[in-house]
């Protein structure tokens, strides 16, 4: 699987500053026949970063992902995409590709078939769905076959492809690796990490930590409904002791916290699971 | 890709066994029904048999629309694929509109083929025949984007499907019940395209009105 890096430098520039916000959910509510599903839930998402959404089952992740996506009404809370609200103005949806958990596309038409609808709906060539097809390394026996005929790694493959066609700047996709293999989650590992390196934004969500930590330079922890943590993976921590550094907990907010008048702090690897089980109060 | 290849694509979803199923009603409602029989009587005149063979062309369209377009979407709906198309830029009744073509121009060949052909045997004037046309592609286009609208908007489509048919029983029954209330024949072939009309605005102004949420939820 690889990633061409060439465009890195152009894609950059389409989503504007490195750090800018380009998703973001704020005090996000939601409620499904009468259950409270989000109850202020708080994303910020930078331009090119890789960005991990995390939380038990029913925490909210995937219903967060929708209203994101501006297939939910919210309400309460504000969702912005590039600065704009997807259900106020939808035309912000062509800089964002989407994969979903379960398999969306058209069981009876094959890859390139699917490939070729988008490229009509996105406006634009079709010399893109080779060049997809490529980056996600979709066996190319499979690419005149029926959707539904596929494996699931070669259904995800596609819907990653598919995905990818109008190079959008922003990639949504929910538990990429869910259900998959261990060899073609390593592939889609080795593609988001491709596109991270390519100056894209990705925010995925995953119940496997190590992906996560591998993968993301930012965590949120979701559950029940609410963003317990957001932080980066990879931050300075204040060094105690020079032989035993420790890291400084806070209660609320940002687990990990950097004071002015803290000696100089050095970059440390936040151990995902460690944070994750103290986020959400439970052991390990 | 064009317009044209899109309908196409959009042909390879409809589930063509469910003809049979618009057969199989269309039989056993023809069977020993009115409709057929008072269209075949040679003694009826002209006039109401042109009418006659309009609301057959017009029952036809309404039933094919009713199977083909229907159990093709409920088939996507299950397959989670608006859920993608929802995430696309654009109106939606524009991405679905290849869809709608598509089972509208199914529809319209046969149920309109079936005028030409009971309407060729019966010796109608070619002009009479060919200005059913825009009706019955009115009626096709609207109803199969109504088709399309009421799958995404109902969480039980098939109790859509089964309304259909509930309906296609009463819509068998109507052109009788026109001339029986003493309606003219021009009134009767008026009334007939109206009814095309209002469900062809209905079905286009749902298509457009289908709430994400709705789909998503469902």
């Amino acid at each position: 699987m690889h990633v061409s890096t060439a465009t890195a430098t152009e894609n950059r520039d389409a989503q504007g500053e490195d750090g800018e916000t380009v998703l973001e959910a704020t005090a996000l509510e939601k409620s499904i026949a009468g259950t409270r599903i989000l109850d202020g839930v708080e994303l910020s998402v930078r331009g090119s970063e890789t960005y991990g959404v995390v939380g038990p089952n029913g925490a909210g992740k995937t219903t967060t992902f929708r209203c994101l996506l501006g297939l939910l009404p919210t309400d309460g809370g504000s969702v912005s995409v590039f600065g704009t609200d997807p259900r106020t103005d939808d035309t912000v949806l062509e800089r964002v590709g989407v994969v979903f958990e379960y398999e969306t596309l058209q069981p009876r038409w094959s890859v390139r078939d699917t490939m070729a609808h988008a490229c009509h709906v996105y406006g634009v060539p079709t010399e893109r769905i080779e060049t997809c097809l490529a980056e996600v390394g979709l066996e190319s026996d499979a690419h005149d076959r029926e959707f539904r005929d596929l494996s699931k790694g070669m259904q995800r493959k596609a819907s990653v492809a598919t995905a990818l066609v109008h190079e959008p700047d922003l990639l949504v996709l929910d538990e990429p690796m869910s259900g998959l293999d261990p060899g073609t989650q390593a592939r889609m590992r080795e593609l988001i990490d491709g596109l991270r390196e390519a100056g894209r934004t990705v925010v995925f969500s995953s119940h496997d930590l190590q992906h996560v930590q591998a993968l993301c330079d930012r965590v949120a922890v979701i559950a029940d409904g609410r963003t317990v943590v957001e932080t980066p993976l990879s931050k300075p921590v204040r060094v105690i002791e020079e032989s035993r550094p420790e890291i400084e907990a806070e209660p609320a907010g940002e687990v990990y916290v950097v004071r002015d008048d803290d000696p100089p702090a050095e970059a440390r690897t936040i151990d995902l699971e460690e944070l994750y089980f103290s986020a959400l109060g439970v052991e390990g | 890709m064009n317009f044209r290849q899109l309908c196409l694509l959009e042909a390879r979803n409809v589930n063509y066994r469910s003809l049979l199923l618009s057969a199989g009603v269309v039989g056993f409602l023809f069977m020993g029904a009115p409709l057929l029989e008072l269209l075949t009587r040679s003694a009826l005149p002209l006039e109401l048999r042109r009418f006659y063979l309009f609301f057959l062309g017009f029952e036809v369209t309404y039933l094919l629309v009713l199977t083909l377009g229907l159990t093709a979407t409920i088939r996507e709906k299950q397959a989670d694929v608006f859920d993608r198309v929802f995430t696309m830029p654009g109106p939606t009744w524009q991405v679905l509109g290849a869809k709608v073509t598509a089972i509208a121009a199914i529809s319209f060949l046969l149920g309109y083929g079936t005028i030409v052909a009971l309407g060729i045997d019966a010796g109608f004037a070619a002009w009479l025949v060919l200005a059913y046309a825009p009706v019955i592609g009115i009626l096709a286009v609207g109803l199969a984007a109504g088709a399309v609208a009421a799958v995404l908007y109902f969480e039980t489509p098939r109790l859509v499907f089964f309304g259909g048919i509930v309906a296609f029983i009463g819509l068998n029954a109507l052109p009788e019940r026109l001339l029986e209330w003493g309606l003219s024949l021009e009134m009767a072939v008026a009334g007939t395209i109206g009814l095309a009309v209002m469900l062809a605005l209905f079905g286009l102004l749902a298509l457009r009105r289908v709430p994400p949420e709705r789909v998503v939820l469902a």
